[in-house]
């Protein structure tokens, strides 16, 4: 099988899985971030700041698991651009460590100037505020040199795609916002406007403010989504899912809170993809099934929830219709045997996958050094590989 | 939770006026035979530094 | 006579305005009932957390509930410094462990046990283990509360488990935070974990109330 077919194949392995057909094998989706710059015998600072290494380290991974699929193929590290620029980056690394600095860029106050106009807000408020008053007038030099990064970045992007290609891996879901990557309002308000602190106050001191700049996004920003996607009339077997989604921002709500900021704009939402046909993936922080009860009308192949903290087996019990993907956690990959993990492995498949609606994959984003040990992440993957139920 | 997945901030709507500065930027870094993606281009540069 | 227990009610219900209300009449005097006030408001503070366990409030509700705590300290500390009438007060320490920059989780936690009538000696974010025998030590604490959101944070805690236990101090060592599981737990020797701010607030009060 050439790289091509085998990215149909694989495409077709997940689409089926989600869509609760049964597989001849569990396709194996890899959550796995910065872990594989430690596999492959570097340091985060080196890979942060050098394409090579990142490009290494990740065939490094590629040529030692066998996967289906994977989440990031070293494409985030945008570091080069924003330090070219100079000081204000809300990232931190070192050799071990990645973090952000939390920030939020509008108060209650400013969150509909944002929505009037994005580039002016940002030009005119978050950029003066992370790089300094002066920012746009830095020295020609300085932007000529951050475009360069920036150009680099972007090739390397496109680089790795071909390297995606060329290991036969599909993507997971489209990421341009007209073919379906969507960010649900409540999302970004709580992610990047307003952050967690202020999101949560608001809704209790000016939930109208929350409601008209949902209402806002809503008729602005997806609207035009919701229209592309009954345009495309189908799935798009170039990627895994026909969205993918985070979920983030229920984890602050209280019922009657995600009743109302939530809940209907998400329909919505599920609504337009169930009635073309498409499936979504949906990645939940944190813990979904107190809210089992919305999801469980819709028919099986439109959901698959990538579970952090819920247990699978109760999640299974609870919305028998959304198919799973995640299960093996990154405990048991950091802490236990390699036979410990394989019959966990094996458990998963045998119990979520017997009759499809199962994607084997890591219950959080292994990221740093302990996150999991090489030879359980080996095992556990040839055995996901050779089982077949 | 240890990552920013999928959280970054959309620039994705259409806008017609351009802040003041933003044209002066774009025409001291962008080369001649990119102009026709311009936009574009800023976009995606104003998000990485936005949220980089 | 002011109506504590409508404070209670209103604290409960998070409403702001009557919060506010409540409490500046308290202060109309001088605020001469006001650790009457302030215990009702720590009632209040139960009846969230409660509510909280119930399923009606969540993450954001505790996060709020901070917020008017806080609030309700600011308006009522002008009569309440001096008093002491409070009695003896169980001391613990609380922090973000090592490598890790989140504090949310750390601050409803704390506001939370300070409702409870806990003295928490906050040592803040990305707090190195020798910080936390150190402080320990000093100041002869007996309970620790480790908090972290990253993966990588339990690491930090075990090393931070590891040098209490080295140091032969006589500890109780709950972890908290997305990343900490019973099996995290067994495994770098805390005594318990938790998910939630209100087990945690649980535990801290069971030990308390052994020592």
């Amino acid at each position: 099988m050439n790289a091509k077919e085998l990215k149909a194949e694989r495409v077709r392995l997940f689409r089926d899985a989600a869509n609760f057909k049964k597989t001849e094998r569990i396709p194996h989706f890899a959550n796995v971030v910065t872990w594989k710059v430690f596999d492959a015998g570097h340091t985060l600072d080196e890979a942060m700041t050098n394409f090579d290494v990142m490009e290494e380290c990740v065939l490094h991974f590629l040529d030692k698991y066998p996967i289906d699929g994977i989440l990031d193929v070293g494409i985030r590290n945008q570091f080069n651009v924003t330090e070219a620029f100079g000081e204000g980056g809300y990232y931190y690394y070192d050799k071990e460590v990645i973090g952000i600095h939390d920030h939020a860029h509008c108060t209650p106050e400013t969150l509909l100037e944002y929505l009037d106009d994005p580039i002016k807000y940002a030009w005119e408020v978050i950029l003066p505020k992370k790089y300094g008053e002066s920012w746009e007038k830095k020295d020609k030099a300085i932007w000529k040199n951050t475009f360069k990064e920036y150009m680099a970045y972007i090739k390397f992007i496109l680089h790795m795609a071909k390297v995606m290609d060329r290991y036969g891996l599909p993507g997971l879901s489209p990421n341009n916002p007209m073919k379906g990557a969507v960010v649900p309002a409540v999302e970004i308000m709580m992610s990047d406007l307003l952050g967690l602190q202020q999101f949560s106050v608001a809704m209790r001191r000016s939930p109208e403010l929350l409601d008209t700049f949902i209402q806002r996004w809503e008729v602005e920003r997806m609207e035009p989504i919701y229209q592309k996607i009954r345009d495309a009339k189908g799935p798009n077997y170039k990627y895994c899912f026909d969205s993918s989604i985070l979920m983030l921002a229920h984890n602050m709500m209280n019922k009657k809170q995600f009743e109302r900021f939530y809940w209907p704009y998400l329909k919505k939402l599920l609504d337009v993809y169930a009635e073309n046909k498409m499936n979504i993936r949906i990645f939940t922080e944190g813990s979904v099934l107190r809210l089992a009860e919305y999801f469980k009308d819709y028919p099986k192949g439109l959901l698959t929830f990538h579970i952090e903290q819920d247990d699978p087996f109760e999640f299974r019990e609870a919305l028998p219709n959304v198919a799973i993907m995640g299960g093996m956690t990154t405990d048991l990959l950091s802490n236990g045997t390699p036979e410990e993990c394989v019959a966990y492995a094996k458990r998963l498949c045998d119990e979520l996958g017997k009759d499809g609606g199962f994607i084997f994959s890591e219950n959080k984003m292994v990221s740093y050094r302990n996150d999991a040990r090489s030879e359980n992440m080996l095992a556990v993957n040839e055995f996901v590989r050779d089982y077949r139920i | 939770m240890s990552w920013k997945i999928g959280r970054k901030t959309d620039m994705s709507k259409k806008y017609t006026s351009y802040p003041e500065g933003y044209n002066r930027v774009a025409r001291d870094i962008i080369p001649w035979y990119m102009r026709p993606v311009k936009d574009m281009l800023m976009r995606l540069l104003i998000t990485i530094l936005v949220d980089g | 006579m002011l109506d504590f227990d409508n404070l209670v009610d209103v604290m409960g219900d998070l409403d702001e305005d009557a919060m506010i209300e409540i409490l500046e009449g308290v202060m109309e005097d001088g605020g001469s009932e006001a650790e009457k006030a302030m215990e009702a408001c720590q009632k209040g503070m139960e009846k969230v957390g409660s509510l909280f366990e119930e399923g009606e409030y969540f993450v954001g509700d505790l996060i709020y509930a901070g917020e008017l705590m806080t609030q309700a300290v600011e308006i009522l500390t002008p009569a309440l410094v001096g008093s002491e009438s409070a009695g003896p007060k169980t001391k613990m320490i609380l922090c973000t462990v090592k490598d890790d920059l989140h504090d949310i989780g750390k601050n409803i936690v704390r506001s939370m046990l300070e409702a409870a009538g806990f003295d928490v000696v906050d040592l803040g974010i990305d707090v190195a283990p020798e910080k936390v025998v150190e402080v320990a030590k000093e100041q002869n604490i007996k309970i620790v509360a480790l908090s972290g959101v990253l993966t990588l944070a339990l690491d930090s805690m075990k090393e931070t488990v590891d040098a209490i236990r080295a140091a032969g101090l006589d500890c109780k060592i709950i972890i908290g935070g997305a990343p900490v599981s019973p099996e995290a737990c067994a495994a770098m020797g805390a005594d318990e974990w938790a998910h939630s701010p209100q087990k945690t607030i649980n535990v801290c009060k069971e030990w308390a109330a052994e020592a």
